[in-house]
């Protein structure tokens, strides 16, 4: 059998195939939901805006820091190394001394 | 959604204010009579947390040392002003540069040994948590002490 003859028994053996309309409609309900489902950048950030807006979470957002600044300002005083160095030069020898 | 932005930013400005505040804040040592005239002991005070008794005897050890302490930096300013004179001098090592090396020497040695009692006789003033974090802090400053200068000085 030649090419060309096979060809045209395969033609000959296709038939049209038809999806049921619900199948369609079904296919694009499940891209736009899993679209939905994926937030964008963008949402990522207005999501925790969104929260903001909330009557008591402005209070709490402003409490919540002011907590942390404190805690990290406790955690590390500012110019403790410079302290330290000034004491030893204070008592060491080999620096210079000013007149007291 | 501009009124949650000015939250989140009022809550950021908030936080950095307070964690200024609180890092420059040391109301213990405002009213610090000692701490005015040798603000060079707030290390003590405030990373030590020096009670008032400790930090008063640890004041008076420092008055009576800084006498001494300069006395000492005299010395080594002498004794190496000698060393400089003698090599700019250009006439090689003679025995008074040898002398001067050796004067140099022992008074570098001497000065050291005198800051190590000084910090020894603090440290014996603490109990021992704040003792062990005051030699640990300082003891290896003193093995550094005046190696930069002698590394300034030709062999």
């Amino acid at each position: 059998m030649k090419d060309s003859e096979i060809d045209d028994l395969l033609r000959s053996a296709s038939e049209p195939i038809s999806l049921p309309d619900s199948f369609r409609r079904g296919v694009w309900q499940r891209i736009e939901a899993a679209e939905l489902a994926r937030p964008s950048a963008a949402e990522w950030l207005r999501a925790p805006l969104r929260w903001l807006l909330q009557p008591w979470a402005g209070a709490v957002s402003v409490a919540a820091a002011v907590a942390i600044g404190l805690g990290l300002g406790a955690i590390f005083p500012s110019g403790s190394r410079d302290a330290e160095a000034n004491y030893f030069r204070s008592i060491n020898p080999f620096e210079t001394h000013e007149a007291r | 959604m501009r009124k949650a932005v000015l939250i989140a930013l009022l809550s950021l400005v908030a936080g950095i204010l307070s964690f200024q505040g609180m890092r420059g804040c040391r109301p213990d040592l405002a009213k610090d009579v000692l701490l005015d005239d040798m603000p060079e002991l707030a290390w003590l005070r405030q990373d030590l947390k020096l009670s008032e008794e400790q930090f008063r005897r640890v004041a008076e050890l420092h008055e009576r040392y800084r006498p001494q302490c300069v006395d000492m930096c005299q010395r080594i300013a002498t004794a190496r002003g000698r060393v400089d004179a003698l090599l700019r001098g250009g006439h090689g090592v003679t025995p008074e540069l040898e002398v001067a090396m050796h004067e140099l020497a022992r008074v570098r040695a001497d000065c050291r040994l005198a800051m190590l009692r000084h910090l020894y006789e603090t440290a014996a003033m603490l109990d021992d948590r704040q003792a062990a974090r005051y030699l640990q802090a300082l003891l290896p400053h003193v093995a550094e002490s005046g190696s930069a200068a002698e590394a300034g000085h030709p062999h």
